[in-house]
């Protein structure tokens, strides 16, 4: 399997500063939780669009991290309209999740948080 | 030290903000919001030099953010952080008076010098401020050509000078203004070109159309308008003088009598008379000073709560 991020790239994004990045992961680590949170939310109210904002700002936040399967699945969550169907949606959410626990995951080991 | 309020609704991307300041600028105060009306409201508080603002965010975005700002003619600059799909968005914030924006991509390599170059523009612009701002008299000469379209502009560099010395409030500004329109019109169009304001009340085509005539055809063409503007802390004082043969100011139709109030040629004189404190016209009748008092704002004599339709006098 591949790596989820790119630590090499990350660390040039931060200027090679470690504890800069591993204090990115920590606040990464919370945030990420409540958009899942805040998209679950969305989407148990039907909102596409509030849900689509989240995994927006899900994009933003993991592009530190050099990450392209959490960004590349945020930025297909970000594209969904009210006209997806349901199983579109579905499955653009279970790809996005699955891919951010694995980032979530592996940043947990490399700063041992 | 300069105060950076960073507004983005993923604290990460605000740290990770705040690092690239933190690092990259010697001395930096910085604070954070997580959208647009958080920052606006913000600033009621402490007013930062700079704001950097991402664009898509849940409440009030970084466009809603802009045109606040601008609405409510906060001098503050603000730099857009841009990502992939919002150039539009960003765009209409750079229309709406964003002064720059950076690709999130590469704010590592752009974001400092883009901020201090924003800085250092703006530096320029609030010291020019801080030293127009301590301007106590100034005086301005203007020798116009019988062209009304730069009646407007000029009017408007007044009252520039006039808002920068701190001398009247918005509403007076605007009385003054109208008083300088009519009077300058009246220097161009009595006086000048010799149009008589009855003329204007049997056509305004015509009455128009001959003034249009004269600006070409001698003797009218070779005169000018000269004003002097004298702007000090104790008054505005205006004089404007013609080159026409005058008029004889004692036969003046009354204009503040109620059978010349629908005149459109009483209406110049009645609202010069009762926008400014003091108006003379020369005994020939082609020079007309007129006098603003400068009241401090707050005193018991600012009447900076009337509105127009009540007079200044």
């Amino acid at each position: 399997m591949t790596n989820i991020f790119d630590l090499e790239g990350a660390l040039q994004r931060v200027e090679g500063d470690r504890s800069l990045l591993c204090e990115l992961a920590v606040i990464y680590l919370d945030e990420v939780g409540k958009l899942k949170l805040a998209l679950c939310d969305a989407l148990g109210k039907n909102d596409i669009l509030a849900a689509s904002k989240a995994a927006h700002t899900l994009k933003g936040a993991c592009a530190n991290f050099c990450s392209p399967a959490v960004y590349d699945a945020a930025w297909a969550f970000e594209q969904l309209r009210p006209s997806n169907t349901a199983q579109e949606i579905t499955e653009a959410y279970e790809r996005l999740f699955q891919a951010a626990e694995r980032l979530n995951q592996a940043l947990r080991e490399e700063f041992a948080i | 030290m300069t105060h950076i309020l960073i507004v983005d609704d993923s604290p990460t991307e605000r740290r990770r903000v705040g690092s690239l300041f933190e690092k990259g600028l010697k001395s930096v105060s910085i604070s954070y919001a997580e959208n647009g009306k958080i920052a606006f409201d913000s600033l009621q508080l402490v007013m930062p030099d700079l704001i950097v603002t991402d664009l898509q965010m849940p409440g009030m975005d970084g466009l809603g953010l802009v045109e606040k700002i601008t609405d409510a003619g906060i001098g503050v600059p603000v730099i857009l952080m841009t990502s992939f799909g919002n150039e539009e968005i960003a765009l209409q914030a750079l229309n709406a008076g964003a002064a720059s924006y950076v690709p999130k991509a590469v704010l590592g390599k752009h974001l400092i010098k883009t901020v201090e170059n924003v800085i250092a523009l703006s530096q320029v612009k609030k010291n020019r401020q801080r030293i127009l701002g301590a301007l106590t008299s100034v005086q301005s000469r203007f020798v116009l050509e019988n062209d009304i379209t730069y009646i407007p502009p000029l009017i408007s560099y007044l009252q520039e000078q006039m808002a920068t010395m701190r001398l009247f409030n918005e509403s007076q500004l605007i009385r003054i203004g109208m008083a300088l329109c009519e009077a300058l019109t009246n220097a161009i169009h009595h006086g000048n070109l010799e149009l008589d304001s009855e003329w204007r009340q049997d056509s305004e085509a015509t009455y128009y159309q001959i003034a249009e005539e004269r600006r070409y055809l001698k003797p009218y063409s070779e005169r000018r308008v000269r004003m002097v503007a004298s702007l000090s802390e104790q008054e505005a004082r205006f004089v404007i003088d013609d080159e026409g043969p005058g008029f004889a100011v004692d036969e003046v139709l009354d204009p503040t009598d109620e059978i010349n109030m629908d005149r459109m040629g009483g209406r110049g004189l009645l609202l010069i008379q009762s926008f400014m404190d003091q108006v003379q016209h020369n005994a020939v009748g082609n020079s007309i000073t007129m006098i603003k008092n400068v009241v401090p704002l707050g005193s018991p004599n600012d009447d900076s709560s009337e509105t127009l339709e009540g007079g200044d006098s």
